[in-house]
């Protein structure tokens, strides 16, 4: 171990432009152990401090999306809104689409909010950068996990069943959290460079939330079909609801297509991350 | 020491390079908004692989300008300049944080960086938690933190409060656990950035003699604005002006006097009510024959002369020569009383000539007072600060205020 920290030779040049992806890649899983240990780490440290000093702890993981969704069961039972009648109870329906939401705006954030978070580290330490990745990605895993559990719960109580399609629900999970995790760590760079990204994310997110079938169920003609047809987290919800559901799925093949392109996006962010963090602390470092 | 510097000096030479740098530069945008807009357009170019040109955009300036050096195991650079003079920036692009715009940095071995003290600390955590969060930004794994844990809260000395929060601790004891947690690296290349200038006295001999034990098996790069750290740690010395490397030298103390005489001591300031008048200060090596150069070699006889006249209705007078390092700290005194000698006011101007057989300050700039004050002690008549500054010079260069030669004897004890 000694002799071979003792090999290890670090350059740092103003020629990197030659340096192939491959390369860069190659770095990026070297490092991820050490990534792992970090985010690791800060994951449990940061978790440890919001409890510590909180009286209503995990619950809330669960706040924001019971909240929204009591407001629509509200709306919709004192016929306010109406539309259209679900395949399952609507607080079910609602439920689990609020809770999919917010895994889904969680980790558009996470990226974004713990680099800005550890910004006073990362300016000063040579750390493995990843690894504040890792650290929000846990979070989020570890968040779904506590709504995950209040699904079940609430399944229960509505006595609402479950048939071998829920096997799918997590890699349903995994893809809207890659979806998330793509759009939210390629605003990364841009968004340490200027406030403008967290704060616009912040106040987009709820308008998006109501262009994506969350509280209602997918209209599939006219305008808003069609945009339901343009919008990717549209798919990722429907068919993951639909499972957990015991539902039909519609649109399977655009459902893998879609997660593929954001596997594909999060590595070209995750590049362009690598090579862009020194310039930016260059620009905000003291 | 000495000998033990130049020992370790001769010893490195044989042994690796574990530092090279090679032309680094770094140009930095004094507009904020400028900046950010250039971040962009940088990350753009190097995303779609466009070679830099190197040129200085609007706005823009060299922090750091084609500064090159070499560092072998065992030893240790100062690096110093003023403020702004470019030594963070090259600790920066050193520990990787960001990229040089010109040349390459080139590094064996392990990196490790005292730059930032407690990194990762959550004030609501508890020390024993915190010792781990700060140990895993060092890179420590949970298993090495284990085996050192007990080490880290003993070199620390907060076993009674360790599992209290850190919002608790009193700020000298949140930098010690986080230098103690820093301290268990064992690098090839150590980077300290003034990071000792903490802590109560007990702690900061604690932190040196942790640093010189790091020291003999790595090489370190050492920012500080301390002198007297640098003469006691440092066996090689980088000075830097405007990004650019004006010294580089093995010679400490011409390292210390370069940087020395950047300085100015302050305006020339006459405290008192008008009785007495102060000119013509000078202060020379009493073999010079020119009496206008201000540097003085260590141990000489040196002179002090100026011309006095005293108003006042007091008979006699005393005078009080004081002399004032940089930090403004008094350092020397010459006294009148104390060799029994009371001046007699006679009420026209008169020149005054002091003589020091030996002056045995450490090299560097100082400055002195002069202050008359009446036989009695009661009061003072007149001072002048500032009176005049000059620079001690010397080969050797000690961590104390003064050095002065001594005789040596080994004396045999057979019987």
């Amino acid at each position: 171990m000694d002799v071979e920290h003792r090999q290890k030779i670090t350059v740092y040049s103003a020629d990197t432009v030659d340096r192939s992806i491959i390369s860069h890649f190659r770095d990026i899983f070297r490092e991820l152990p050490e990534a792992h240990q970090l985010g690791y780490r800060l994951f449990k440290r940061n978790v440890k401090a919001m409890y510590r000093q909180s009286m209503l702890g995990i619950t809330w993981a669960i706040f924001p999306p019971l909240i929204t969704a009591a407001l629509w069961i509200f709306l919709r039972g004192s016929n306010v809104m109406s539309f259209g009648e679900t395949a399952v109870p609507y607080p079910v329906f609602v439920l689990v689409g609020t809770m999919l939401w917010q895994i889904f705006s969680e980790s558009i954030m996470a990226p974004l909010k713990s680099v800005t978070t550890n910004k006073a580290m990362l300016i000063k330490i040579n750390i493995p950068r990843e690894g504040l990745l890792l650290s929000g990605i846990y979070e989020v895993l570890f968040n779904m996990l506590i709504k995950l559990f209040l699904l079940v719960i609430i399944f229960i109580a509505f006595g609402q069943a479950v048939s071998i399609s829920v096997v799918w629900v997590l890699p349903g999970i995994m893809a809207i959290i890659i979806c998330g995790f793509a759009l939210g760590l390629i605003l990364t760079p841009l968004g340490m460079l200027y406030t403008d990204i967290q704060r616009g994310l912040a106040v987009i997110l709820p308008f998006l939330m109501y262009l994506t079938p969350v509280i209602y169920p997918r209209p599939e003609s006219g305008m808003v079909g069609l945009i339901m047809k343009l919008n990717p987290m549209a798919t990722l919800l429907v068919e993951t609801r639909n499972w957990l559901t015991s539902q039909p799925i519609q649109e399977l093949d655009q459902f893998l297509i879609y997660t593929f392109v954001f596997m594909a996006v999060s590595f070209f962010a995750l590049m362009i991350f690598r090579i862009s963090m020194p310039m930016i602390i260059e620009r905000i470092g003291s | 020491m000495r000998n033990t510097q130049i020992e370790m000096t001769s010893m490195s030479k044989n042994s690796e390079v574990l530092v090279k740098v090679e032309g680094v530069s770094k140009k930095f945008c004094r507009d904020l908004k400028r900046s950010l807009w250039y971040g962009v357009k940088d990350i753009s170019a190097e995303l779609i692989g466009s070679k830099k040109n190197g040129q200085l955009r609007p706005k823009e300036f060299w922090a750091v300008d084609n500064v090159s050096f070499e560092l072998h195991r065992g030893e240790c650079l100062g690096l110093i300049g003023h403020n702004g003079a470019g030594k963070s920036t090259l600790l920066k692009m050193l520990n990787g944080l960001i990229k040089p715009d010109k040349g390459e940095i080139t590094m064996k071995g392990r990196i490790g960086a005292l730059i930032e003290l407690g990194a990762g600390f959550n004030p609501i955590l508890t020390g024993r938690e915190n010792i781990y969060n700060n140990g895993a930004v060092l890179g420590f794994s949970k298993k090495e933190i284990d085996t050192k844990f007990d080490a880290i809260v003993e070199f620390a000395e907060i076993a009674d409060f360790i599992d209290m929060p850190v919002q608790n601790y009193s700020s000298g004891m949140r930098v010690r656990l986080g230098f103690a947690v820093a301290a268990q690296m064992e690098p090839d290349v150590l980077i300290i950035d003034e990071v000792l200038a903490v802590g109560d006295m007990g702690f900061r001999i604690k932190c040196i003699n942790e640093i010189q034990r790091m020291l003999s098996k790595a090489a370190v790069i050492f920012v500080t604005h301390s002198m007297p750290f640098v003469s006691r740690i440092c066996n090689k010395g980088l000075l830097m002006n405007h990004g650019n490397d004006e010294l580089q030298t093995d010679n400490i103390g011409d390292l210390i006097e370069r940087y020395m005489a950047k300085f100015k001591t302050g305006e020339r300031t006459i405290i008192g009510e008008k009785e007495v008048e102060i000119d013509n200060v000078m202060i020379y090596p009493s073999n010079s024959e020119s009496l206008v150069s201000n540097s003085i070699p260590h141990g000489t006889e040196v002179n002090v002369s100026f011309e006095l006249k005293v108003r006042s209705k007091y008979k006699y007078y005393i005078i009080r020569i004081v002399f004032f390092n940089l930090e403004q700290r008094p350092v020397l005194d010459f006294y009148s009383k104390q060799t029994e000698q009371i001046f007699m006011n006679k009420k026209s101007t008169v020149k005054m000539i002091v003589t020091a057989p030996h002056l045995y300050l450490n090299p560097g700039k100082y400055s002195l007072s002069i202050i008359v004050i009446t036989d009695d002690q009661r009061k003072v008549l007149g001072r002048m600060d500032n009176a005049s500054e000059f620079l001690v010079y010397s080969n050797y260069v000690s961590w104390a205020e003064s050095y002065q030669p001594a005789k040596w004897d080994q004396v045999d004890l057979r019987d």
